[in-house]
């Protein structure tokens, strides 16, 4: 007998049917900067632990760190995710600013220094990763790589072979807006002019750097130290350097990652429990040992060979200050960098 | 059934209407709710609208923006015109895979093509290192001409060949008797294709005005990256598109001028019939005509060997695709659906295009139509990806919004032009003496669709599905801001992956798109042969 279209039909409405009465899995909604892998290991050891399901969207640098905090404030009016996990803390802050995250404190934050939470309780950091200097060594002897920022102006440097991501965007951004904090304002708009000055290569971003240091392209450039530790375990010829680890100096910025829950969360309870498993000291042990968190907050056990060793002197700038300073850091640095 | 008829005459004109307006609304709707949003804002914010002036700085940005798309888009229409020009002389079934070869990376992302260009230029510096000899540097505005221009060859040679197979073949016969060789190209070939040309070349232009991965990865500094800055800064879309409107208006300018070769696509593409030309040309252009196929095949082997270089053994390949295989599900149904989507809107927007007043001899369609339904070319991917997210993300629509049917719904708001065209190519080839025949033996109207309109415009639906799907099959910039949580595409994992450095699986998935791709042209082509020979199996 050949099925008519009213079986087909009535058996396609059954199956919906049964579809609609199976158990909810109780789920959660993520959305995080971090690279995919890392954060997917992290994500599925909750599912495996909890049995709540992990709905994540992950975030790509070829977005310009556009994607997913303009998905965030795009939805505001009704949010579809419960928690955010951003690799570096600006886009935080600005999604802060904009009442996008609600406050909540974590009992696993109190394991953490008092800087590391909001004071209104809207988001914690734990844990990050360092700007840095990668050298490729077989270019320039580590001995004679440069120590601090302001060497990058150094006139012995060949500035075609000296490279930066471009400072508008991701995490050379913040970073030349925590100079900008550090320094002041007028300082540190004059060091960006000079070194634009000079024609030190703006790459697209801080892999561009990490690859093109790697191959000897270029003999050393600004990137972070999950990138920079890539290079050092795939055998590159290459070092790392933190900058500016004198007395007087600056220090090094470390950023951190943060977690925070979204106002007006869909499934406030589960992404509550989920922010709770991020700050834990296992799931930080755990990103420390699979290369995205360099810098750890707490002390962790088993440490990876990269990087060899921690910064001694970090940054004394908040991250609010280094937040203050963006718009004034964007502003200059168009003017000088984009034109 | 006149009654049937007379009712459905009546109800026709209503129908086309709503089917206009749905339409209207999914080509400029994007657009109007981000300018809604940038107007709201701007008595609260009425510096705002010094965004839109491009002085002092932008105004360089503009002038280098304007000046790469010139060159890229030039430079690529003249060596695919070239490129075009030896392959549609070339005889035989050579010819015709030749043809499918030089399509193969058309929906590649730009940034990929760039990867595998510094690739190469690396390898090529290793070899040169060895012979003592000065290596190459690419960078800056010659490398990002270059790779642009590279990237956007297999859509330059792909619209001259549409191009020259819209020629009347009488006309290039008859001017091939009184005058061969050079002067037929001169006198009667170029002047005949010339609107084609002109359209392709305002297309690439279009492409390269709004695209910042290229330029950004050589350090230019393009208009286009000027405004990511700002929506990355401020994550303001109305800030975005008002320091957008210069490359807006640009873009619809460009549009304007290229109606005429777009609509000159609707000419009856005569791929059956070749005109019988020698075409014996001075040695010099032969020699130019040739190099035009090897840069072609300069852009397929490249990329090719880069990539199926690096992606470290068959076994690495495997696991790549085998840790994706979600992400390859998700981006096949994506695509599939946006791919039917856009067959279904196509069609209501080609019969507005072909519905309007037609002269003889001109092709048809109101410029005001044209310009609607080929407005989503002039808009940043980013941009349609946050006006999806305020006209969908509410109440009203439940659960659509956070479903797949987003991604799908992104993609068909970028690719319906295309559809839109090609369907329009299509209706005009369909003998109207055929429908004209259905109403007067008063047919009734459903029996007409299925039994007359569709069959007759299957090639077209099909060519249609075909080429959304391989587009859909690369988009990244609207995807990422709709895609539903817990859920992936190809592009996206790509694109993770370029971060994180693993080269292996950029090479790996990148060969998996060219492979879909490469399938989705083959079975189309398949099916088009198959419908070619059903139809004159039947006759």
């Amino acid at each position: 007998m050949r099925p008519t279209l009213q079986t087909v039909l009535a058996a396609v409405c059954l199956l919906a049917l049964l579809a609609a009465c199976t158990p909810a899995v109780p789920s959660v909604v993520i959305y995080t900067s971090v690279d995919q892998v890392y954060a997917e290991p992290i994500l599925k050891q909750y599912e495996e632990q909890t049995g709540v399901r992990v709905l994540a969207v992950y975030d790509v640098e070829a977005a310009k760190t556009t994607g997913l905090v303009n998905r965030l404030l795009a939805e505001m009016d009704r949010p579809q995710a419960d928690v955010f996990w951003s690799g570096e803390f600006v886009q935080t802050l600005l999604l802060k600013e904009n009442g996008a995250l609600a406050a909540y404190a974590s009992p696993q934050a109190d394991s953490l220094p008092a800087a590391s939470r909001d004071p209104d309780g809207c988001w914690t950091a734990f844990g990050g990763r360092a700007r840095v200097l990668l050298v490729n060594t077989n270019r320039v002897a580590l001995a004679d790589a440069p120590r601090r920022m302001a060497d990058l102006l150094d006139p012995r440097w060949d500035p075609s072979r000296v490279g930066i991501a471009n400072p508008l965007f991701g995490t050379t951004y913040t970073q030349a807006a925590a100079v900008y904090a550090a320094l002041g304002d007028e300082a540190a708009e004059q060091f960006f002019t000079d070194l634009q000055a000079r024609g030190v290569r703006v790459l697209d971003g801080n892999s561009v750097v990490r690859d093109l240091v790697a191959s000897g392209e270029l003999d050393f450039g600004l990137t972070d130290t999950d990138d920079a530790c890539g290079a050092v375990e795939k055998g590159a010829p290459v070092a790392l350097v933190y900058l500016d680890q004198g007395e007087g100096e600056m220090g090094t910025l470390v950023i951190p990652n943060t977690v925070a829950l979204v106002a007006g969360a869909p499934h406030p309870e589960q992404g509550m429990a989920l922010v709770d498993y991020l700050l834990s000291p296992e799931v930080e042990a755990e990103l420390v040992a699979s290369g995205w968190i360099q810098i750890p907050s707490r002390a962790v056990a088993d440490r990876p060979a990269c990087p060899a060793e921690l910064p001694q002197r970090g940054m004394l700038v908040t991250l609010a200050e280094i937040y203050a300073r963006l718009e004034r850091a964007k502003t200059d640095l168009t003017e000088i960098f984009l034109h | 059934m006149p009654a049937l008829r007379r009712r459905w005459n009546a109800l026709e004109p209503i129908l086309r209407l709503v089917g206009f307006s749905l339409v209207g609304l999914a080509c400029l709707g994007p657009l109007l709710v981000l300018l809604y949003g940038a107007l709201a804002a701007l008595p609260q914010h009425p510096d705002w609208l010094l965004l839109a002036l491009p002085t002092g700085r932008r105004a360089g940005l503009l002038v280098n923006s304007l000046e790469l798309a010139g060159g890229s888009a030039l430079a690529g229409m003249t060596v695919g015109f070239l490129a075009a020009l030896a392959l549609w002389r070339m005889p035989g079934r050579a010819a015709r895979l030749l043809r499918g070869m030089a399509l193969i990376f058309l929906p590649l992302p730009p940034s990929i093509h760039a990867l595998a260009w510094m690739a190469a230029a690396q390898g090529l510096n290793t070899l040169l290192a060895s012979l003592g000899m000065p290596e190459i540097r690419l960078m800056g505005w010659a490398a990002t001409l270059w790779v642009q221009f590279m990237a956007l060859l297999p859509l330059a040679v792909g619209i001259c060949l549409v191009g020259l197979h819209t020629l009347d073949p009488d006309a290039l016969e008859a001017g091939e008797m009184l005058a061969p060789g050079l002067q037929v190209l001169g006198q009667v070939i170029l002047p005949l294709a010339a609107p084609m040309l002109a359209a392709g070349t305002g297309f690439l232009f279009l492409l390269t005005l709004v695209d910042h991965s290229v330029p950004g990865l050589f350090g230019v500094n393009t208009y286009a990256l000027d405004i990511y800055a700002e929506f990355s800064a401020s994550s303001q879309p109305g800030r975005a598109l008002l320091l957008a409107l210069p490359c807006l208006v640009i873009g619809f300018i460009v549009l304007a001028g290229m109606q005429k070769g777009i609509r000159r696509v609707t000419q009856p593409v005569v791929w059956a019939r070749k005109p019988a030309l020698q075409m014996k040309l001075p040695a010099w252009l032969e020699i130019l005509v040739n190099l035009g196929l090897g840069m072609v095949t300069l852009q397929v082997v490249v990329p090719f060997l880069t990539l199926a270089g690096s992606t470290g053994g068959a076994v690495r390949l495997w696991a790549s695709i085998w840790a994706a295989r979600s992400e390859i599900r998700n981006t096949f149904w994506i695509a599939t659906a946006a791919a039917l989507l856009c067959v279904v809107m196509g069609w209501l927007a080609a019969r507005w295009l072909a519905c309007t007043r037609q002269e003889p001899g001109k092709a048809g369609g109101a410029p005001a139509a044209w310009l609607v339904v080929t407005a989503p070319l002039a808009v940043p991917a980013p941009l349609i990806g946050v006006a999806l997210i305020a006209w969908f993300n509410r109440p009203a629509f439940g659960p659509a919004y956070g479903s797949i049917l987003m991604p799908m719904l992104a993609a068909a708001a970028r690719f319906l032009p295309f559809a839109a065209i090609l369907l329009a190519a299509q209706f005009r080839r369909v003998d109207p003496l055929l429908l004209d025949a259905a109403r007067l033996h008063n047919t009734h109207p459903l029996r007409t669709f299925f039994r007359i309109r569709l069959p007759l415009a299957a090639p077209g639906l099909l060519a249609a599905g075909v080429v959304v799907f391989a587009l859909t099959l690369g988009e990244l910039g609207a995807t990422l801001l709709v895609i539903p949580p817990g859920q992936s595409t190809l592009t996206l994992r790509l694109y993770n992956y370029l971060h994180y450095g693993a080269s292996e699986e950029v090479a790996g998935l990148s060969l998996l798109l060219t492979v879909l791709l490469v399938a989705a042209f083959g079975l189309g082509a398949l099916a088009l042969s198959l419908w070619g020979w059903l139809q004159e199996a039947q006759s």
